[in-house]
């Protein structure tokens, strides 16, 4: 002891700024909670009271928690970037090896970090809803904003005093640091998942925005359906976040988890499955309240249930409820889930059940055969649905609880009662927008279906007679085929139509027409899309496997391809040690292509991966896993997958993606059609007295 | 240093929040008896608009086209008459529907007495209608 220890200034200089960093990160996460206490008070009090000066500061306030929280979030990426290893989340998902994009990616990798990404997206959303309406919906704001901020004041409750990204390691009261992290996760160290995550929660986070202006129309009684229009756009991008963030989680799994599985029915895959379901039963519901005024209640529950399961699936992520390879770690936090949800659930129920004559409306369903009723029966499918896989979901709990037994519900299960669900969704897809409003009659029924239904019949038969015996496979290829049709006539019917009124040809006239009606065409790509994605799914009933232990130089068949194990090697770099193979594959004795899996061992975490090889073709993907070496560590461990149309999936995908771009574009507004001819009657004749009709744009 | 910057941040803060012009404040436009029924009538004229080219399609038959068309007009002669009555405008009188004189239903003497007559495409209509739900030809006072 003794000895006087002089720290070099520059080395001062970074332990400050260190320590101002988690200081100031915590204090704005605490302040930002605060704040939201008073947007929600100040907002609520403000429209009740008639303050208008209490509801621009709650406004304000939104702003200002937008700041804060993006001081924090910058706060913590520069530390995982920098490496302060002090901060035990740094330390937790971060290493001094990992590239900086991973760095980055870390701020999500973690419990903490990704809670207030949950926060900061919620206050962005937030920040834009109130500028984009600064100007209107003055009535109802006051409650979107308390609502929004009743959502932000509970995470940032979460991140400021509970499972706080700013908290330092320490060793009794002195701070301390390590030499280094324990890294990300490895199976997160892949591009899908480094934009996985965010993108989901861009989905998760923004059907909170919808909910707001749902709940704040009912407590306010508005009448009409502005906030429909409001938020139409709000809730197709979400959905279509969510959408994306659900199949890039399928292609990553797919990709790395080594059996070509891209949808396990994992608790939390679940979790984000529901509000999807959810999501896209009130993006069609809410359609009945546009054009009829119907379903009123229907799309305040849709709506509301998708908000609520939003914030339940973040919760099966954290609570330790169930067991996930999607788990954070088990901590506390979960309580404080239980406790909102039940507070958000009696809120939401008082108010719908409060609002029915509000909500109520005279029409009535003349017939079940009519656009009204398919809309119906999607709510109803899409709920059925919902219900089966949170049913399934929760079992393992719900078990436990009543018998004190664990009983776990697999993919069988949830294959069993999806499966025919899906056919029959399916099958409305096709049937729906064909159906005339109020009655169908029996001569447009035949007009429509009967081809359609004859050809579908017709495929069906040829493919059982050529050897297709899985009954579920048939229909679904059938049912594909059905809606396929029907989708492509609407276009070219459409297209004829439109192209004899302006002189076009076929195919310019169909993109007039996709021009005019961005909303309805649009929406048949997305059908589009969903057919094609079913055919991959089918694909799953012909998959094919084997696992094998091959020497260097050894040979295997599997379908029509012959494989060679050409090569074994290792090797290591910084982050990981591998087991690299080269397998030569031949068809009918030709050669095709050279395919190269790869197993890696981390070190830092003592993971292993497994980085497959695909090779893709729209028949078929031919899948190799390096699955390790064997016992004796002469012959590799070869595990080889055929997935027949699997790719069909990824390109479906990517058409969903179009299609609700196209969705989102604004429709061309034709004037003189859309005003039924009102302003050309009154540019013949200027002595006409015209009723100054809005314009009717389908697309908005 | 961590305090001046807290501090800083906390004046920051309540300067945004509690320093707000006049102006800036909200203005909260009076609740209008009829623009939701201007939207439930904009909605109902697309649906017009539609049912016609879903029939130039060959989608709908033309009894499903007709009843629609006949429906959606009477839709609309509802809206007219809740607006009619909100803005404290003459009541529009009671008549049978569209609908039924299209069907040709029992009182169609009745229909045929009080029809009003679209000069251009001779449309019929036996409530008070503004503009011809066939052609768009203004029909001034509701009538031809």
């Amino acid at each position: 002891m003794g000895g006087s220890h002089k720290r070099k200034p520059h080395t001062e200089a970074r332990n400050l700024s260190h320590s101002i960093m988690e200081n100031l990160g915590s204090l704005a996460i605490i302040f930002a909670f605060l704040l939201a206490i008073y947007a929600t008070v100040a907002s609520v009090v403000g429209s009740w009271k008639d303050r208008p000066f209490l509801v621009a500061s709650g406004e304000r306030a939104v702003y200002a928690i937008w700041a804060l929280l993006t001081l924090a979030s910058g706060l913590l990426v520069s530390a995982l970037v920098q490496g302060d290893f002090r901060l035990s989340y740094v330390a937790a998902n971060s290493n001094r090896e990992m590239p900086t994009f991973y760095k980055v990616a870390a701020w999500w990798g973690g419990q903490e970090g990704s809670l207030l990404l949950w926060a900061w997206i919620l206050a962005c959303y937030a920040a834009v809803a109130v500028w984009t309406n600064r100007k209107r919906h003055r009535r109802i704001m006051p409650y979107v904003v308390a609502l929004l901020m009743g959502t932000t004041a509970f995470f940032t409750l979460l991140i400021g005093f509970v499972v706080s990204p700013f908290d330092v390691l320490a060793v009794g009261k002195l701070v301390t640091a390590v030499p280094d992290g324990n890294g990300l996760n490895p199976l997160l160290q892949h591009p899908a998942m480094i934009i996985h995550p965010p993108i989901l929660y861009l989905g998760y986070v923004g059907f909170a925005v919808p909910f707001a202006f749902a709940i704040a129309s009912l407590i306010k009684r508005e009448p009409g359906e502005k906030w429909i229009h409001t938020t139409r756009r709000w809730t197709l991008v979400t959905w279509l976040f969510q959408s994306a963030g659900i199949l890039l989680g399928a292609g990553w799994a797919y990709e790395v988890l080594g059996w070509g599985g891209y949808w396990g029915w994992d608790p939390v895959e679940n979790a984000s499955l529901l509000p999807w379901i959810t999501g896209t039963a009130f993006l069609h519901s809410v359609m009945m309240q546009e054009k009829k005024g119907m379903m009123k209640v229907w799309n305040m529950v849709l709506i509301s249930a998708t908000f609520l399961l939003c914030i339940f699936g973040t919760f099966l992520t954290r609570s330790g409820l169930v067991s996930s390879v999607h788990a954070f770690a088990q901590s506390d936090i979960g309580d404080y889930f239980v406790g909102f949800l039940a507070v958000a659930i009696g809120l939401v129920v008082y108010l719908i059940l409060d609002g029915m004559p509000f909500l109520r409306t005279e029409a009535r369903l003349d017939s079940v055969v009519s656009r009204e009723s398919s809309f119906l029966f999607n709510n109803l499918l899409l709920l059925a649905s919902c219900f089966a896989v949170l049913w399934g979901t929760l079992f393992p709990v719900i078990s436990e609880a009543i018998t004190g037994e664990k009983i776990s519900v697999d993919a069988p299960f949830f294959n069993r009662v999806m499966v025919p669900i899906g056919l029959f969704l399916l099958l409305l897809t096709g049937m729906g927008p064909l159906f005339a409003w109020r009655r169908t009659s029996t001569e447009s029924l035949k007009r429509n279906f009967l081809w359609p239904a004859v050809a579908a019949l017709v495929v069906m038969v040829v493919l059982i007679a050529l050897g297709v015996h899985h009954a579920y496979a048939a229909i679904s290829f059938g049912f594909c085929f059905f809606v396929a049709v029907i989708i492509i006539m609407e276009f070219v019917k459409g297209g004829l139509a439109l192209g004899k009124r302006t002189g076009q040809s076929l195919l310019p006239a169909m993109v007039e027409l996709t021009r005019r009606n961005t909303r309805r065409y649009g929406g048949y790509m997305v059908h589009m899309a969903i057919v094609i994605m079913f055919v991959g799914f089918t694909g799953s009933a012909f998959n094919k496997e084997m696992t094998l232990e091959v020497p260097v130089g050894g040979t295997f068949k599997i379908g029509g391809y012959e494989l060679r194990v050409r090569d074994l090697s290792k090797g290591q770099n910084p982050n990981y040690m591998w087991d690299h193979a080269k397998v030569d594959v031949y068809v009918n004795s030709k050669f095709l292509i050279t395919m190269e899996p790869e197993r890696r061992l981390y070190e830092s975490s003592g993971q292993s991966t497994s980085e497959v090889s695909i090779y893709r073709q729209p028949r078929e993907d031919l899948y190799l896993n390096f699955a390790g070496m064997s016992q004796d560590g002469q012959k590799a461990v070869i595990q080889a997958y055929i997935f027949p149309l699997v790719s069909w999936i990824w390109v479906g995908a990517w058409v969903m993606f179009l299609g609700t771009f196209v969705c989102l574009v604004p429709s061309k507004v034709d004037r003189p059609s859309t005003r039924n001819s009102l302003v050309s009657a009154s540019a013949v004749d200027p002595s006409l007295e015209v009723e100054e009709e809005p314009a009717v744009s389908t697309g908005d | 240093m961590i305090l001046a910057a807290s501090i800083a941040l906390i004046v920051i803060v309540l300067v945004l929040l509690l320093f707000i012009r006049q102006n800036d404040l909200p203005y909260v436009e009076p609740v209008s008896a009829t623009a939701h029924l201007d939207e439930r009538k904009t909605a109902i004229y697309e649906n017009i608009r539609d049912a016609n080219f879903e029939y130039l399609m060959g989608k709908l038959s033309e009894d499903d086209y007709k009843q629609t068309k006949a429906d959606l007009q009477d839709e609309l002669s509802e809206v007219n008459a809740e607006i009619a009555s909100a803005t404290g405008a003459k009541p529009l009188p009671v008549k049978p529907s569209v609908a039924e004189s299209a069907l040709g239903a029992s009182g169609s003497t009745v229909v045929a007495s009080q029809a009003i007559v679209c000069p251009k495409c001779g449309a019929r209509y036996t409530t008070a209608m503004k503009f011809c739900g066939e052609c768009g030809q203004p029909l001034k006072d509701g009538a031809a």
